[in-house]
């Protein structure tokens, strides 16, 4: 019985499908209080806060401001230090005379519900003594612009530098050289739960109690311990069902500092739950970069080298040092060959809401801006696109493949294991590609346009540094697992139930897996960056090879032979020549701990079946990726249909097939919403112009395709089950895919697709200025 | 704050059980199910309308709790998502969503449970084009819908023909 890559359904189903699920605006405790939070109104301000009429207030219970915190609680840590920033801006907990982005706290209104604290907030008066805003990052690194903080010259947050080979002289030997400026549009992760905390500081046990949203708890208990000047084990964090995790729940707000804060304050429950206005224009983004770069190709068509600088668009502060535009950098020569690559990124501070990850975490602009000059390559030099990719992906025997510098985590950047090319076989079968090209070539020039468009990609994943699990065998025979990744819906307990099941041969139901608590393991980093699957399953399996060994030393005991006579058989741990003889897991657990009062009979190992395991990978591991879709555009709407999607991925060994495909699936829907919709728009004076669901959209079932999905595995080498992350794989190449095929499928002139998102008047205008069609035989 | 809050009275049904209280006129259904009568699985994305986790069935009609005051239910026999499943047995919708994975987070889950079961009460056989469109007011960020559509159709099957697999 192997559960390990089976289809489980998952054990978190029923209580979600019941309307039983444990959300975080489903909490409520006695005497508690609510928050709502006044925000800036100005993108760049000096400001004066008048609360004198929202105190006097019968229905307010505190109005908290800068002034009333307390000073290890005015400014956030910086909770994720990286030598390629290293003198960042952080947020104030609540503004403190100077607003620097639309959104931005500015005080806390208290009150005994919702509804009256946002009253009370409508009494706060906020005097702006407006600046002129910083929203265009080219504009920004000029002499001429005001600055976002006024000690940090051109506001330039850092300037990350890559290279490897020598560039300059590949470009002198180029047959051929494409060049391209391409820009990404913020968006942002719009789970549908939005944020929300619940702290309470519980006097008796003198701990402070948190319930929050979060990706990376201990991160959280951290820098609430810092903040309340606690130690870090009076801090207790709880995740219960958290609904969408996207990356921007991974990191610390300044609410996740202000609520315990007031709590503690206070000495009473206090409950905050954003709303899905202060999401929209508050919680983090991700995306923006302008990138200029060309691309050195030979005769052939094989890429000598890739050089250029892109801009990042960092907003007011810094919530997760430079890691976006760190991954856009070292992402950027992706599954393909690029023998000489130079990099360079500004940061630029703006006033706009700080930039984080949000899934595909700076990996979807690298890919969009490599699929673009290879496209723009292939069209030059008259090369199949999928001719083109051949020639240049890196070959199966090429694996680990070293690129040449340094990874986000320090290493020298090396793919562990992979096969793309066989990944780009796979999703071209898929659509027919063959066929498709043929028809395409044959297809009238009246007729609906058709085109395919490719994208390869690679994904860093399974981040260390380590994860911790705690393993127990329960009086009945039933295995607790406990960690410290909390779940946002990528189903956990479902997964690494498989994994410990397995390891003792007992039924999926026979394992429970616990997570949400800071005090179920000691150390953890959280749920992020594709990590979870990959370093705490790998941990799971550690702990379960350290529990059987117990166990086997217990039986082999009880049964007077040796362990390596024993095997574990449905619950059991029995002789592997007669299997009818042996001692369930429930008697070893019976035996290890005795009975009150009388000596253990086994001393010598100890009370007990409980283990603690862990596992910390050498380094990351790196999944990859093929997808190729088909579309048809018609050229009098500009109405985009895509007739045909393949995505192909390489996970790795995969736990449940069910819950990848899951993620695939989901993945392409926020790369499509990437793609068509979702754009954070400002005006230049920093207002957001998107504030609500009908301006900032998102893919609906009318504008997701039917995926086909299949995978390749190439088991990574780096951890003991052989996987790789599946969380944002389907997300990266969706532009880049989607974008090729719209340029195949128009074929005109001076017709390219440079920025995403695009909408369909954005393509109207794009056709509109473009030229005749290509001639037939172009790609 | 100077205007007084005005207080009426409801009386409403939901999921079988009569309620009888006394409600703050500008309390929307979504929050008064969930915080007076502590369903709580009905969840609140947006509050604007536009997402659709609030869900519910009013008299027969699917409709987004945040967009409704519960004065305005007065009267109303309401089903929210506590009332599907038979005590711990779950209706063929809900069971379908957990076979096809239709569900991550399951935040959004609520309000297309209600939606689909609204859907099929007045199209037991419907195409997968009319579940698109009919489910296209819901937004779900974590499954990229396939298997959400595939789990409707299988629900409409099963319902369609007790007994049978899909």
């Amino acid at each position: 019985m192997s559960l390990f890559g089976k289809r489980q359904v998952r054990a978190e189903d029923d209580a979600l499908l019941m309307g039983r699920g444990r959300f975080i605006d489903d909490i409520r405790l006695p005497g508690m209080l609510h928050v709502a939070i006044v925000r800036s109104a100005a993108a760049r301000a000096k400001i004066r806060v008048n609360v004198e009429a929202a105190r006097a207030s019968d229905d307010v219970v505190a109005v908290i401001t800068a002034g009333d915190l307390p000073a290890s609680a005015r400014v956030l840590p910086d909770c994720h230090p990286n030598p390629a920033l290293p003198d960042p801006r952080e947020p104030p907990v609540l503004a403190d005379g100077e607003v620097r982005y639309v959104g931005e706290p500015i005080c806390a209104v208290v009150a005994r519900d919702r509804y009256l604290a946002e009253d009370g907030a409508d009494l706060v008066e906020v005097e702006y003594e407006t600046m002129p805003a910083i929203i265009d990052i080219e504009a920004a690194l000029t002499a001429a612009s005001p600055l976002v903080h006024t000690d940090v010259p051109l506001n330039r947050a850092a300037q990350i530098k890559l290279a490897t080979g020598n560039t300059d002289q590949a470009f002198g030997a180029a047959h051929h050289i494409v060049r391209d400026r391409l820009t990404i549009q913020r968006g942002a992760g719009q789970a549908m739960e939005t944020r929300g905390i619940v702290a309470n500081w519980d006097r008796y046990q003198q701990k402070m109690v948190v319930w929050n949203v979060s990706q990376v708890p201990y991160v959280h208990r951290a820098a609430i311990a810092k903040a309340l000047k606690l130690d870090e084990i009076s801090v207790q964090v709880l995740n219960g069902d958290v609904g969408g995790g996207f990356g921007y729940k991974g990191l610390t707000y300044t609410e996740d500092l202000l609520i315990p804060v007031i709590a503690q304050m206070l000495e009473q429950p206090i409950k905050w739950i954003e709303d899905r206005a202060e999401h929209l224009i508050a919680s983090y983004h991700e995306r923006t970069q302008i990138h200029e770069l060309e691309m050195a190709l030979d005769a052939n068509g094989r890429i000598l080298g890739v050089r250029g600088r892109f801009l990042h668009d960092n907003g007011a502060y810094v919530p997760w040092g430079p890691v976006v535009p760190l991954l856009t950098a070292v992402n950027i020569p992706g599954p393909y060959k690029v023998p000489n690559f130079t990099v360079e990124c500004d940061i630029v501070y703006t006033n706009t809401v700080p930039v984080a990850p949000v899934r595909g975490a700076g990996r979807p602009q690298a890919c969009y801006v490599m699929e673009r000059l290879l496209d723009a390559a292939g069209r030059e030099m008259n090369i199949d696109a999928a001719d083109l990719r051949r020639l240049n992906l890196i070959p199966p025997d090429d694996y680990p493949y070293e690129l040449g510098f340094i990874s986000r985590d320090g290493t020298r950047r090396t793919y562990d294991s992979g096969n793309v090319p066989a990944l780009l076989e796979r999703a071209l079968d898929l659509v027919d590609y063959t066929e498709r090209r043929q028809l395409q070539a044959k297809a009238p020039a009246d007729g609906p346009m058709v085109g395919i468009g490719i994208a390869c990609c690679v994904e860093d994943t399974g981040l260390g540094p380590y994860e911790e699990v705690g393993m127990s065998i329960e009086a009945d025979g039933s295995v607790t697992v406990r960690m410290g990744t909390p779940s946002q819906g990528q189903g956990q307990r479902t997964a690494f139930a498989q994994i410990a099941a397995d390891a003792f041969d007992i039924p999926f139901d026979k394992v429970r897996v616990v997570a949400g608590n800071t005090e179920e393991v000691r150390y953890s980093i959280g749920t992020f960056a594709s990590r979870a699957g990959v370093v705490t399953g790998s941990a799971v399996h550690q702990a379960a090879q350290q529990m059987k060994d117990r166990a086997l030393g217990f039986a082999a005991a009880l049964l007077q032979t040796k362990t390596d006579a024993l095997m574990f058989r449905d619950g059991a741990v029995v002789l592997a020549d007669d299997t009818s003889r042996g001692v369930t897991l429930s008697e070893i657990v019976e035996t290890s701990l005795g009975e009150s009062g009388a000596p253990l009979a086994l001393r010598e190992f100890g009370p007990g079946m409980s283990v603690t395991g862990s596992f910390s990978p050498a380094t990351n591991t790196f999944a990859t990726g093929c997808h190729v879709a088909v579309v048809e555009v018609d050229l009098q709407t500009c109405k985009v249909n895509i007739i045909k999607y393949a995505a192909v991925e390489d996970f790795g060994n995969l736990a449940n097939p069910l819950i990848t495909d899951g993620q695939v699936l989901g993945g392409i829907a926020l790369g499509i919403g990437n793609t068509f919709f979702e754009k954070v728009e400002y005006d230049e004076d920093g207002q957001i112009l998107t504030g609500t669901f009908m301006d900032y959209l998102m893919a609906t079932t009318m504008d997701m395709p039917r995926v086909d999905i299949d995978y390749v595995a190439t088991p990574s080498p780096l951890n003991p089950l052989g996987m790789k992350g599946a969380g944002q794989g389907g997300t990266i190449p969706v532009p880049a895919v989607l974008s090729a095929a719209i340029d195949d499928a128009v074929r005109r002139e001076g017709f390219r697709l440079r920025h995403a998102p695009f909408s369909e008047s954005d393509l109207f205008q794009l056709l509109a200025e473009s030229g005749p069609p290509l001639t037939k035989g172009a790609k | 704050m100077g205007a007084p809050k005005q207080i009426l009275h409801v009386d409403l049904v939901v999921n079988g059980t009569a309620y009888s209280r006394d409600v703050e006129a500008r309390r929307t259904l979504a929050d008064f199910l969930r915080d007076d009568l502590n369903l709580t699985g009905t969840h609140l994305g947006c509050e604007h309308g536009a997402c659709g986790a609030c869900t519910v069935i009013v008299d027969g009609q699917p409709n987004r709790a945040c967009l409704v005051l519960a004065v305005q239910a007065d009267g109303s026999e309401i089903q929210t998502v506590e009332g599907l499943a038979a005590g711990e047995q779950l209706n063929p919708v809900q069971e379908a969503f957990k076979k096809h994975h239709a569900l991550q987070c399951g935040f959004c889950t609520p309000g297309f449970l209600m939606a689909a079961s609204a859907l099929l009460q007045t199209n037991s056989d419907p195409t997968e084009l009319e579940v698109r469109e009919y489910l296209s007011g819901n937004i779900c960020r974590c499954t990229g819908y396939q298997f959400i559509i595939d789990a409707v159709l299988s629900a409409a099957h099963k319902m369609r023909e007790p007994g049978t697999s899909d």
